[in-house]
């Protein structure tokens, strides 16, 4: 059929958009009659218009309360209590509520343990020039992500496996906080007291911005990448204060002890955790076991070493940990397998165990 | 049905967020903030710079709501409060953009990939890539009437206070629009209807019969 000039004027009327789009089996010949089209004519209509629908794109979990407290607090401060939020996924939640009533007891104990850990343990750097203090100290357990909130209204993410540990009011000349692990924060400005984030071999200083510390592992570099603002980073045995600017990333790595500075080329890999993206650039898949490991709570094995530094490229957002190493085993020779967890004599279960193995059939024979 | 019981609530919270409920306003937040998220991204692909524009608009609303009168439609309003705000920020942010502040692909404002028309699963490959493309060839203005008329189903008086024109205009560039995509997909549209038909035709003949033989 050709081009249908009679439908330029029709086309455009609300009415006949609505009622086509609306085009159902009730109202089908109703709608034939009162345009006096044929159903062919109403189908095209009909599907020209669904074709300019764009696709709903959803918001990570999380985000739109995220900010919902974030506009909650600003409007009225006073509101907003410090507290922990944990973000898990939707299963999680479902799983969770099915086992809530077993799990208080031993949470409660937790809480209690961890209380007495937090004022037992409180760390030295905390204890200069402050009177006796509390702490408190919130983890992210493996597999999940948590927020939360500082006594000033600072936002911290935190990554799975990290912790943060901070006083319960922060003194009038700064705000000492430690972080284990990966968090992404949100610091609230006060020029007049800076913030004190201490990690692996080095602080970083900041007045208020958004930033995101990766120190995760002794051996592999300290990360800060800097989205807004202004952060500065000293060295642990060193009095300089080294500058970062916004869209720049410092790699410090405690071996070398050299402190690197370069272009973020992609602000993603650094805060796309924050979102629930899992995104490598580059990483060697030594690197990128690990961060499944933490990120899915499950120990990986890898059987073959030849296979630790295929450089890997990729981007996951929902996916599980089947579907994640499905996709990396369509480009690199890998087969993996899922044993059975083994029944521990207590009646619980060991962690989930994954074992990545090269996949022989498909070795390249160079002769 | 359904629809107008959901006007009505959304009626209901506005009415109680400018009577400064804070229950009411944090709900009218939620309930629209992945819509406004969408549409601002569209306008300028910062996510920061877009969020902070939506609580931007979010804080003046609920600062002002005194002032604010009868409002026929909060989805407009909100959309119409985001886009003149974002139009504005974008003035005052060129500079740093340029600068490389905030490092993003340059980013055409309204256009639309392939992939976001995989929805509907009976056109063929070649008729979604020669409607993302058409699409992304139209005018700027044409682009966004597209998106607030058929993805956010807005009325053309809604548009027009929207895209700050009067109507006769929404009306022209539509027809425009509309004109431009049919030359360009009338054929392929043609023939995935055709294929779309049988299977129509196929599909009713099966529950028919089947709810005959029930």
């Amino acid at each position: 059929m050709v081009f249908n000039k009679r439908f330029d004027k029709l086309f455009v009327e609300e009415q006949f958009q609505d009622d086509v789009l609306d085009f159902s089996k009730e109202k089908h010949t109703g709608i034939l009659e009162k345009y006096s089209i044929s159903r062919k004519e109403a189908l095209y209509a009909r599907y020209l218009f669904l074709g300019l629908i764009p696709k709903k794109k959803a918001l990570a979990e999380g985000e739109v309360e995220y900010a919902r407290q974030k506009l909650l607090k600003i409007i009225s401060p006073t509101d907003v209590q410090p507290k922990v939020k944990l973000s898990y996924k939707k299963k999680a939640i479902a799983t969770a509520l099915k086992v809530a009533a077993v799990l208080t007891i031993p949470l409660l104990l937790s809480t209690i343990y961890f209380y007495q850990k937090s004022k037992e343990g409180v760390p030295q750097q905390y204890a200069l020039g402050q009177k006796a203090m509390h702490y408190n100290t919130v983890s992210a357990p493996l597999g999940a992500k948590s927020q939360v909130i500082l006594p000033d209204g600072t936002l911290v993410w935190l990554n799975s496996g990290s912790s943060i540990s901070y006083p319960i009011t922060f003194n009038k000349k700064i705000r000492n906080v430690e972080l284990k692990g990966e968090a992404f924060f949100d610091v609230v400005k006060d020029d007049k007291k800076p913030m004190l984030v201490s990690t692996n071999g080095l602080k970083v200083k900041v007045y208020g911005t958004k930033f995101n510390l990766n120190a995760f592992g002794g051996k592999k570099a300290v990360k800060t990448a800097l989205v807004e603002g202004r952060v500065s980073i000293i060295i642990d045995g060193n009095k300089k204060e080294h500058n970062l600017k916004p869209g720049q990333v410092a790699s410090f790595s405690q071996g070398k002890r050299v402190l690197e500075i370069a272009q973020i080329e992609n602000e993603d890999v650094y805060i796309g955790w924050t979102i629930g993206k899992l995104i490598f650039r580059g990483e060697s898949f030594t690197e990128v076991l690990d961060k499944l490991e933490r990120w899915y709570n499950v120990d990986i094995e890898l059987s073959d070493a030849s296979l630790a530094n295929y450089s890997m490229y990729a981007t996951f957002f929902d996916e599980n940990i089947e579907q994640v190493l499905d996709i990396f085993s369509a480009s690199i020779p890998i087969k993996i397998e899922y044993p059975k967890r083994k029944k521990k004599p207590d009646g619980t279960y060991t962690k989930r165990k994954i074992i990545v193995k090269r996949d022989m059939s498909r070795q390249i024979r160079l002769n | 049905m359904e629809k107008a019981k959901v006007d009505i609530d959304i009626k209901k919270e506005w009415e109680g967020m400018i009577g400064g409920n804070e229950q009411a306003f944090s709900e009218i937040f939620t309930l629209f903030y992945s819509d406004l998220y969408q549409y601002g991204i569209k306008i300028f692909n910062l996510p920061d710079l877009v969020k902070d524009t939506i609580q931007d608009v979010f804080i003046r609303i609920w600062e002002r709501r005194d002032t604010i009168g009868d409002v026929q439609s909060p989805k407009a309003y909100l959309i119409s409060s985001v886009r003149r705000k974002l139009f504005h920020n974008r003035g005052a942010r060129k500079n740093e953009i340029i600068e490389g502040v905030i490092k993003r692909e340059n980013h055409e404002n309204f256009s639309f990939i392939t992939s976001e028309f995989i929805e509907i699963k009976e056109f063929s490959a070649q008729l979604k890539n020669l409607l993302a493309t058409t699409i992304n060839g139209l005018p700027e203005r044409q682009r966004e009437l597209i998106l607030l008329r058929f993805y956010y189903n807005f009325k053309y008086k809604e548009i027009a206070g929207i895209m700050e024109i009067n109507e006769q205009t929404v009306r022209n560039l539509m027809q425009r629009a509309l004109a431009k995509l049919r030359q360009k997909i009338d054929r392929t549209l043609w023939e995935d209807i055709d294929n779309i038909d049988q299977l129509l035709l196929t599909f009713f003949f099966l529950i028919k019969k089947y709810s005959n033989s029930a």
